[in-house]
């Protein structure tokens, strides 16, 4: 496996760069052909680093009417983004350094494009840079809303190699926008029995949300976060988290 | 985690609940590099549970979390003595563990001795998983050795920028100072002279911390709970000196005047040493 040097920003860059952010300055370089970095700006991780450069596929045809073509952009940018960065442990992960590092340089042109910074008012574009370049302050929220990071994390807590397809689950939760404000944002979400036990039930339920669908996940996930405040959910399988659900079925089927 | 008092479905073993008897858990964690080592020691004196345990239909349960890495597992023993390793590498700083008895298969007909009679002829049917006790919750920090930032340990780093105004940036770790371009310099000078140290803090330090106080005892603690400045100060303030203040936003100026031992009374002293100095230079 060939090494390639995996770099970070240092924390002293970091904070100067979120500073001016916050003080509504410097989103001009976001403009840039490049994001200029001193050399003592950038560090060597420690990070073991992809076999390969990872090259997303760029939303060359994204617009926000093809939001299906969206879904499926994102899904497959996850699995190229995981699989190039295997080896990343969850510790490694939740560096600011590292995300900001790929946000403003492998993913540059993929950001700028992704983003479209264009079109957020000159008194809000600070926090939104902020939000979707960096990691501030780290939280399941500040990962989901980065635009790298959500892929790899997305890709990292639904993938298993037991299933025919490792990342049938992945597309799932790419399906919806909900799926990451209530499972990989919220408690319950934290754990993987529960968390996949919830996708794959609404993948082997294909009928019951066919119509309706983001009201009637809402719903599961109010009733699973309901159920976890009695029960340690954590502490059984995935077949018994969808055995749970299946009892909602009723429920689910009356959701307007 | 928290308990949801209002979707219990029957009433649980804890210090404040209806169920008799005691649940208690005394946990020890260990973080080496590579791995966390946790060590629980359950106390349970309530029989019907006791029994439970001995037939194998509830555990004891300890469930681990960390928002940091998105983690959270649980981990079930007949033992009332737990050791969980977790490899260091799946956590990062502030990581929860909360203590349960648990159901670990379907009950029928439970019933247990009650505090208030309203429970005497009910008993309750439960689910594998549902919770029969919770001895608290705990926290543990597993730091990791990220890169520094400048000053070391410190709460506040100073900056300059080109405003009239001191400004305080919370967001940073540590917390940014900003003093307008002009006066740096002189700040500079005045944090170097030991004679004016505590001229400094009350400058400087001082209103910086009351605006922290300020942040942290009001509505926004949770957007600094994960900063090292926060930890930092946590600590300060659970130790025995402020244990026994109330802390809330009345008390801070006591309580930053402790933080920096007095500085506003040491400047005066300060500043009076420099006035005779002046004077007797003069005579």
């Amino acid at each position: 496996m060939e090494q390639i040097k995996q770099y970070i920003i240092s924390s002293t860059r970091l904070r100067k760069m979120k500073d001016e952010l916050r003080n509504k300055k410097g989103s001009d370089l976001y403009f840039k052909k490049t994001y200029i970095f001193g050399d003592a700006d950038l560090l060597s991780s420690e990070t073991k680093t992809p076999n390969k450069p990872v090259a997303p596929a760029l939303p060359g045809t994204l617009t926000k009417l093809k939001l299906r073509g969206y879904a499926d952009l994102e899904y497959k940018n996850a699995k190229i983004l995981f699989e190039a960065y295997q080896n990343l442990t969850p510790e490694d992960a939740s560096d600011e350094r590292f995300w900001a590092y790929l946000t403003h340089t492998t993913f540059w042109d993929y950001m700028k494009k992704r983003t479209n910074l264009g079109s957020v008012s000159e008194e809000k574009k600070g926090d939104y840079i902020l939000t979707h370049w960096f990691l501030d302050p780290l939280s399941p929220k500040t990962i989901a809303r980065n635009d790298i990071a959500r892929l790899w994390w997305s890709a990292y807590l639904t993938h298993d190699e037991k299933l025919k397809d490792p990342y049938m689950l992945t597309r799932q939760l790419f399906s919806m926008q909900d799926y990451s404000r209530t499972l990989i944002e919220g408690v319950q979400g934290r754990n993987r029995n529960v968390l996949h036990g919830v996708l794959s039930f609404v993948i082997d339920n294909p009928e019951l949300f066919k119509q309706r669908k983001e009201a009637k996940v809402r719903f599961v996930m109010r009733k699973i976060n309901q159920i976890g405040g009695y029960r340690l959910l954590s502490s059984v399988s995935k077949k018994e988290v969808k055995n749970t659900l299946k009892k909602l079925e009723k429920e689910i089927t009356s959701v307007k | 985690m928290k308990i949801d008092n209002f979707s219990l479905p029957h009433p649980i073993l804890r210090p404040d609940g209806n169920v008799k008897g005691n649940f208690s858990t005394h946990v020890k964690v260990n973080v080496k590099k590579n791995e966390v080592r946790i060590v629980a020691d359950m106390i349970l004196t309530n029989d019907v549970l006791k029994n439970f345990i001995e037939e194998k239909k509830v555990a004891f349960g300890l469930d681990i979390s960390c928002k940091y890495t998105i983690y959270r597992e649980s981990f079930t023993s007949f033992d009332k003595k737990m050791e969980i390793l977790i490899p260091a590498a799946k956590l990062r700083d502030t990581t929860e563990v909360n203590c349960f008895l648990v159901a670990v298969k379907d009950i029928q007909n439970y019933k247990n001795e009650y505090r208030e009679d309203i429970y005497d002829n009910r008993d309750f049917n439960l689910s594998k998983g549902e919770i029969l006790g919770y001895s608290g919750r705990d926290t543990f920090e597993v730091p990791k050795e990220w890169e520094m930032p400048e000053v070391g340990g410190a709460f506040f780093v100073l900056d300059k920028h080109s405003g009239k105004e001191v400004k305080y940036e919370l967001g940073s770790d540590p917390i940014l100072i900003k003093i307008p371009k002009k006066d740096f310099q002189v700040m500079h000078d005045i944090k170097k002279n030991e004679r004016m140290k505590a001229v400094f803090y009350t400058l400087y330090a001082y209103p910086a911390m009351l605006y922290v106080l300020s942040e942290i005892f009001g509505e926004r603690k949770d957007m600094y709970e994960h900063r090292k400045w926060y930890k930092r100060l946590h600590e300060i303030l659970s130790s025995s000196q402020f244990r026994q203040l109330s802390q809330n936003q009345e008390e801070s100026p006591k309580i930053a005047q402790m933080i920096f031992q007095y500085p506003l009374t040491n400047s005066i002293n300060d500043i009076e040493k420099v006035i005779i100095g002046l004077s007797e230079f003069s005579e």
